[in-house]
């Protein structure tokens, strides 16, 4: 708005401005149902919302009776030919942008129209009152809120106040707009007298016009559902429209996300969820290529994969071994086996999609290579990409036992097609089968191999078959602690079993077992204490029981494993970099850097929704991108790696 | 699939079952109170759908239409239902894309957030 903001003021024919309003009308449209009435008291809303709305008292929004606002929308939709078209003008982001000015641009959108008696000192007033109504803690959504009702203002304009005597916001609007408005649409009943009276009214009556909207937007929530259900045709088609536009407006959309993001962290994956990307679950992932972080410590390092591998004997910081994986890899990108280490720290440290990405590259180099293939089964079972975890379990067992699987088909190339609902299961029972004749070649236990169990123990858990899973865990546990020599072969053998208590403990947990699985958490976390993955499990089941105390603590516990790098990353950077204040200065830097790339946004929403499942708003806001965990010690007692 | 259902969602409510009876599901149901319908299409909204009712009254799953009026029936396609439900989308965005339909009470609707769901732990 302040982009344009002169273009505005002087005339109404600027089409650039022309162009923001379309674009604002129907987002506006979308936001009033999805936010603007999600705070009746209930704290539950939709994520997205939640946060918003998380102050109890109505705001303007919420006193719309939404009856109307459907049906006048509707109506517009009918009369009005919204142009489809969108352009990426940044003044979305500025809309949305908490920092702008509220009352300026609401003023200013007020002053834009030329042909009105509005006076700006009563609406100056108009808006304090509003603003002490809304008695809101200062929280950084405030400023959303009512930035957001600012953002609402052009769309009236435009609509020429129809839906004035609603709201009080838009009521101001019925005042100024009156005449026309009221000629052009006549709309239902109580509007129209609203809007009336709204003219009439003076500012003392305002609070008592609010509460008398309020109570009959509660009586007629009963009806609203009925209107809201009817409307639904004619929402859908604009919704579809709205749709095509989304597409249109892919240019900006980078914009759109980083306000989102202002907002919302949950909004930060909004991007990857563009286009066909919902439909990736019964598709092959296509994550790409591995991201690096962008300052390695490690890249001044000899022989970083051997640090690595130090690092991850030790039971060390996994987001420091990945470092040291990183630069391995950077350093020669052929390093298969750097690759399917960087990939097995990364799912330990709770960041699965970095871990399929080093995965596949590993597999890309190396399609025999029997760890990378274990690993990456189960990181797409756990990512619900089930047919590939399939495939690539089948070429895992080809590979490994030749006589069983020939080599051929659809054992050769995971990513062959997409496969049907019977397809899936048909070619389940087939691998399932495979493992199984694989396990009968050698039944005893002291020489079974614990990676045919483990892959069995997958295959089952990826048909919910949980206890025929839980045997298979227990088996290759059984196995790898009776020191079988098999297991050693595997060359993550001496940090196989964290692996499997956690394995076990997954498979208990989601079985609905939530007291066996925190067991068996608690062993893997006793072998290795920095192992996030099964930490954020611990969390998990802790949520599942309703322990949301303990659930925080471990979750702020996994957090600070990966703050962790902060701490001894800058300690090992100036190792590497030399004294002096430059090198520290520079390593700061960095670790900086380093915080902001890769992170486990799972491990923030777990979080998030753990303190609003304890009613702590003021905690759930402060889980953002790059938070100091060290805040929550004044009230949660956790891990201090 | 343990039911018999091609449906990822059927397992996910499966799980869903389960929560409901531990601690933190009867919470829930205490706290939300209201009966979702859930119309679940393996490919495409509104055809083949299976029916699937969360009762957060009485903190029920069951197979099958609602006898009576629930508070809110969402349609999704079930990639879209587990991509909600596993908190990897976002229910309002769900909602502006298409991937969610809603009829009933949209203030019941809104208590509909992944937070109801059991959260799946990882191998």
């Amino acid at each position: 708005m302040s982009f344009l903001g002169g273009a505005e003021c002087s005339t109404a024919g600027n089409p650039l401005s022309q162009f923001t309003k379309h674009v604002q009308d129907d987002k506006s449209l979308q936001r009033d149902r999805l936010v603007g009435r999600s705070n009746g008291g209930m704290s539950e809303g939709f994520r997205g919302a939640s946060r918003g709305e998380a102050n109890p008292e109505p705001n303007q929004m919420s006193a719309l009776p939404p009856q109307l606002a459907m049906e006048q929308m509707r109506r517009e939709f009918e009369s009005h030919h919204i142009a489809p078209q969108r352009n990426g003008s940044p003044s979305w982001a500025g809309e949305f942008d908490p920092g702008m000015g509220d009352r300026a641009m609401m003023e200013a959108a007020f002053q834009a129209p030329k042909s009105n008696g509005f006076d700006p000192a009563e609406f100056r007033s108009y808006s304090q009152r509003t603003n002490s109504l809304n008695t809101r803690s200062a929280s950084p959504m405030e400023a959303a809120t009512t930035s957001m009702g600012a953002y609402r203002q052009p769309m009236a304009m435009r609509y020429g106040g129809m839906l004035g005597g609603n709201t009080m916001g838009m009521g101001m609007y019925g005042g100024g707009y009156g005449g026309q408005s009221m000629v052009q649409q006549e709309p239902v009943q109580s509007s129209g007298k609203g809007k009336e009276r709204m003219v009439e009214l003076d500012e003392r009556d305002w609070e008592a016009q609010f509460a008398e909207l309020d109570s009959k937007a509660a009586e007629e929530g009963e009806v609203d559902e009925e209107a809201f259900a009817q409307d639904g045709g004619g929402i859908g088609q604009h919704r579809q429209k709205i749709k095509a536009e989304t597409t249109a407006l892919a240019g900006s959309s980078d914009m759109l996300n980083q306000s989102w993001r202002d907002h919302n962290a949950d909004y930060a994956n909004w991007g990857g969820f563009d286009g066909d990307g919902l439909n990736s679950h019964l598709r092959d992932p296509e994550l790409g290529d591995y991201m690096f972080e962008d300052d390695n410590i490690f890249s001044q390092v000899k022989n970083p994969f051997e640090e690595g591998v130090r690092i991850m004997d030790a039971g060390g910081n996994l987001s420091l071994a990945s470092l040291a994986f990183e630069a391995a890899v950077q350093k020669d990108p052929q390093h298969v086996e750097a690759w399917t280490r960087l990939g097995a720290a990364q799912a330990q440290n709770e960041k699965e999609s970095p871990a399929i990405r080093a995965l596949e590259q590993a597999i890309k180099l190396d399609p025999t290579n029997l760890d990378a293939l274990m690993g990456l089964a189960v990181s797409y079972t756990n990512e619900g990409y089930d047919s590939t975890a399939y495939r690539t379990l089948e070429r895992w067992l080809s590979t490994k036992y030749p006589s069983l699987a020939p080599n051929d088909g659809l054992g050769t190339d995971p990513h062959a097609t997409e496969l049907g609902f019977t397809e899936r299961h048909i070619l389940h029972q087939r691998v399932i089968d495979l493992f199984i004749a694989a396990a009968q070649l050698s039944p005893d236990p002291a020489t079974m191999d614990p990676d045919v169990q483990v892959g069995l123990g997958v295959l089952f858990y990826g048909a919910e078959e949980y206890d025929k899973a839980v045997d298979c865990f227990s088996a290759a546990l059984a196995s790898s602690e009776s020191g079988s020599t098999n297991s050693a072969a595997s060359a993550m053998g001496s940090n196989q079993r964290p692996l499997l208590w956690n394995r076990l403990g997954a498979t208990l947990a989601n079985s609905g077992r939530s007291e066996e699985a925190i067991e068996a958490y608690e062993r893997a976390l006793e072998l290795n204490p920095n192992f996030v993955r099964a930490r954020y499990n611990l969390g998990v089941s802790c949520i599942n029981i309703g322990c949301y105390a303990e659930a925080a603590q471990h979750l702020l516990g996994a957090l600070a494993m990966h703050a962790v790098v902060e701490r001894e990353g800058k300690q090992k950077a100036r190792e590497l970099m030399g004294d002096g204040a430059a090198a520290e200065a520079a390593a700061d830097q960095q670790i900086e850097n380093i915080m902001r790339q890769n992170q486990s946004t799972n491990l923030y929403d777990t979080l998030r929704r753990v303190f609003s499942q304890m009613n702590r708003k003021d905690l759930a806001e402060k889980v953002v991108s790059g938070l100091d965990v060290d805040i929550f010690r004044d009230e949660f007692d956790f891990i201090k790696p | 699939m343990s039911d018999g259902s091609p449906l990822k969602s059927a397992a996910l409510l499966e799980q869903m079952k389960l929560h409901l009876s531990s601690d933190a599901g009867k919470d829930l149901a205490k706290k939300i109170g209201l009966i979702y319908q859930f119309n679940i299409a393996p490919q495409k909204i509104g055809v083949d759908e299976e029916i699937f009712v969360v009762d957060l009254k009485k903190g029920e799953v069951s197979k099958g239409a609602y006898e009576g009026k629930p508070d809110a029936t969402f349609s999704f396609k079930d990639s879209d239902f587990i991509a909600v439900a596993t908190g990897k989308m976002n229910p309002q965005m769900a909602f502006i894309r298409g991937a969610m339909k809603i009829k009933g009470s949209l203030s019941a609707a809104q208590k509909f957030t992944p937070d109801i769901f059991p959260k799946p732990s990882k191998l």
